[in-house]
């Protein structure tokens, strides 16, 4: 019982540090001084480079994808409706879910590493001591760089999606390509685009903010950043997954 | 000289672990002071206080008469400007070069944009730690010795009033921490800044210091001129004073 007790006390505390945290980053994005390099640095490793695998994955995605539905709809021979089904699932839930997913594994855990091993190697402290805020300085710039090239990212992985899509169903399956771009034309609205675009932005703020959290609460030693690596990559991909439930259900009671 | 720092009835706990219990001390503008004290009984808590990277659960610490604790998040980080740290392990930015960690707290701390000037004053604080021409390696290409004395060049980058040094001496062989302890005296003289040292290098700390304090149990039980010291009545800073210099004659 005690054990449950402190367990619940633990949760709470910690809970309390994430939200005190989590204000501390919204006061300091209005901050000066605005640190143009470091954003344009963070902007490069989140988004530029992130580029190749995010295309591979949405294309991958859309081909797979575009499979099935052509194999399924073939049974009702409405195969043209794949240019549809894709484009909307990929715009709204696809597109947003799968590149977050793959910028959590690729720079989530990267930024946890990287800020818990400063804190370790008393690098953040001494930040500190020179009256620059940490926060400020290595926090703000990863949070708006996610929340700037994951929308960007999100509508890369849109049109490689379709490109995947299209490429397996017109020039694989048979598809006819009118058909294909018109079910594509009529069923995709742009609030399909713009919700998952929004989602995107969401999803990339969540993801700066807990995994530069889990950073600067790292433990001590490479174990305890290891371990703060691991937590922040399942807290956020859990977390992001319940606020796409939360944002769709929203999305399609005040977009539709 | 009057007093620069002063830190009254200091507490400050983790959890169930009380490690500075009503801890007392003043410092003396442009002096050498030492606390000394056996690891593990709150050194590095006290001067991160002082510092400002802990919050103290009670008590003050006094800048020129301020309290820093209470003071406005501007004001202590205004105060805090004007005081210097040198970690344990230097905690350099390992991305950094040495000239971009020299440079640091002039851009980023107090916003200084002349190139030139800061260009100057890396390369002034460079040649004054003997290593004139690192400046353009990273941390991880230094020696132990040499990334304390970077850490130092940094700290002196920004010309503070009070210097605190967290066991400047401690891992490296004697030679080079005769080095940083010649270095940490030279700071003192040629720019007449206070420097706040905690250690548990006894006899460097006699011969270099002109005040010590000892911490043991969460409280300052002695304190005074290292003369005054060397003759004290405290059993256990008797008995910690008599292992250091046995170890010595040994």
């Amino acid at each position: 019982m005690e054990a449950f007790g402190k367990q619940i006390h633990d949760l709470f505390e910690g809970l309390g540090r994430f939200f005190v945290f989590l204000g501390h980053v919204l006061r300091n994005i209005p901050r000066r001084p605005y640190r143009w390099r470091l954003l344009g640095e963070q902007v490069e490793r989140i988004g530029v480079r992130s580029v190749p695998i995010i295309a591979l994955s949405s294309m991958a995605i859309g081909m797979i994808f575009s499979l099935q539905i052509t194999m399924l709809m073939a049974m009702f021979q409405a195969e043209t409706i794949v240019g549809a089904a894709v484009g909307l699932t990929l715009a709204r839930e696809l597109a947003p879910v799968i590149t977050t997913l793959m910028l959590i594994a690729k720079n989530g855990s990267a930024m946890t590493a990287e800020l818990g091993t400063m804190r370790v190697t008393e690098q953040l402290d001494a930040m500190q001591t020179m009256s620059v805020d940490p926060v400020h300085y290595l926090v703000t710039p990863r949070v708006v760089a996610s929340v700037i090239t994951f929308p960007i990212l999100t509508a890369m992985a849109n049109v490689v999606g379709l490109i995947g899509s299209y490429v397996v169903a017109v020039g694989m399956l048979d598809v006819d390509p009118g058909g294909f771009f018109d079910q594509l034309y009529w069923f995709v609205e742009p609030e399909d685009v713009y919700s998952g675009l929004i989602k995107a932005a969401v999803m990339g703020f969540m993801m700066a903010v807990i995994c530069s959290y889990y950073g600067f609460n790292s433990g001590r030693g490479a174990k305890g950043v290891g371990e703060a690596s691991t937590r922040a990559v399942v807290t956020s991909s859990v977390g992001i997954l319940v606020a796409d439930y939360i944002m769709a259900d929203l999305m399609l009671k005040l977009l539709y | 000289m009057g007093e620069i720092v002063r830190v009254e009835n200091l507490f400050k706990s983790f959890g169930d672990n009380h490690v500075l219990q009503g801890a007392s001390i003043a410092f003396e503008e442009g002096r050498i002071t030492s606390i000394i004290g056996q690891s593990g009984t709150g050194k590095s808590v006290l001067i991160k206080n002082i510092i400002g990277v802990l919050e103290p659960d009670d008590g003050d610490i006094l800048f020129h008469g301020k309290s820093m604790v209470h003071a406005s998040a501007e004001e202590r980080a205004e105060m805090r400007r004007r005081f210097g740290y040198l970690f344990q392990d230097s905690a350099l930015f390992d991305s950094m070069t040495v000239a971009e960690n020299i440079a640091f707290p002039l851009t980023e701390g107090r916003g200084e944009k002349d190139r030139v000037r800061i260009r100057d004053v890396v390369q002034e604080k460079l040649d004054w730690i003997g290593l004139p021409d690192v400046g353009d390696q990273y941390p991880a290409e230094l020696s132990g010795g040499m990334r304390k004395r970077v850490g130092l060049a940094r700290t002196l980058a920004v010309q503070p009033e009070v210097l605190l040094f967290d066991e400047p001496t401690t891992g490296l062989d004697p030679v080079l921490a005769e080095t940083i302890n010649e270095l940490i005296t030279k700071v003192n003289q040629e720019f007449g800044i206070t420097c706040i040292l905690i250690t548990h290098d006894i006899q460097a700390t006699f011969r270099i210091s002109d005040y010590i304090g000892f911490l043991y149990d969460g409280k300052i039980q002695a304190q005074g001129r290292p003369d005054e010291l060397s003759g004290t009545k405290h059993p256990v800073l008797r008995q910690f004073i008599a292992n250091s210099f046995a170890e010595l004659e040994v």
